[in-house]
């Protein structure tokens, strides 16, 4: 019976992460419409915030990671990589800290990774250019991720909420 | 339960809008802050490695050739780029002191000063 249990969670967590390569994927394919370097939707988001509240924080910490490592490696560079890297892990470890508090609704918890994960990669951004002048699209950035945020957050509730697993 | 979902969708909305009200006053006290320019440095690695005057139109190939910068009616673009998300391309025109196009996969940033 443990087994049988412990199957069907690694079966289900493969399947999210392999669903997360697929929004990887369709969002490398999208074209950017507004040009500055950091503003996407966010697609995968909603099955981290979905595997976040469904099944818990270590099992995101898992999809997320390990998805920004293969799209890093399949569809992007290693540049991407470490921008990726900085914004999903602050922006996960805001959104499994909002969660715990139980104050805010999964839109909520989305707004704050997008702005969470946009703040990570100007941060890395600072870091590999060695200027602060990249704050300059701080402003912008703010206002995409919780455009962003927010939309996700609306999708990942509707899931989390009508999907079974 | 139905009252706490509502307190939570309204600290929803509070977080959200505070957020755009923070950007967008950050964003006019940043436009607010800039006047119009007269030189644009090009700067790589956080380091000047070139100026030019607004002021006389031309087009100075940088990086060996990876980026054109344009000057054009005192306006400065990045004409052409041969880095992979051409994101650069697409800033547009920059005119006033403080306006920067950054070029991530170059590491270069044209700045008007």
């Amino acid at each position: 019976m443990k087994n049988r249990k412990r199957l069907r969670k690694m079966t289900v967590l493969s399947l999210l992460f392999a669903l997360a390569m697929i929004f990887s994927f369709v969002e490398s394919r999208l074209p950017t419409f507004i040009p500055i370097p950091g503003v996407k939707l966010g697609l995968c988001n909603v099955v981290v915030i979905f595997t976040l509240l469904r099944l818990g924080a270590p099992e995101a910490i898992a999809v997320s990671v390990l998805r920004v490592l293969l799209s890093s490696l399949l569809f992007g560079n290693m540049a991407a990589f470490f921008y990726s890297l900085a914004g999903a892990v602050l922006s996960l470890a805001g959104m499994i800290l909002l969660s715990k508090t139980k104050l805010f609704s999964p839109v909520g918890i989305s707004v704050a990774g997008g702005v969470l994960h946009n703040i990570g990669q100007i941060l890395m951004a600072m870091l590999i250019l060695g200027t602060a002048g990249v704050l300059y699209y701080l402003p912008v950035l703010l206002i995409a991720g919780t455009v962003a945020g927010a939309l996700i957050g609306l999708a990942a509730a509707y899931l989390t909420k009508r999907v079974d697993i | 339960m139905k009252a706490d979902k509502k307190t939570r969708t309204l600290r929803d909305l509070v977080l959200i809008l505070s957020l755009l009200c923070i950007g967008l006053i950050l964003f006019f006290i940043l436009r607010g802050s800039m006047q119009a320019g007269t030189q644009v440095a090009v700067i790589v690695d956080n380091e000047t490695v070139a100026t030019y005057s607004l002021l006389t139109d031309g087009e100075y190939p940088l990086l060996d050739g990876k980026n054109l910068l344009v000057i054009e009616e005192g306006a400065a673009y990045i004409g052409e780029s041969e880095c992979p998300d051409h994101l650069c391309e697409r800033m547009g025109r920059i005119r006033k002191s403080g306006a920067r196009i950054v070029c991530l996969p170059h590491h270069l940033t044209v700045k008007i000063i």
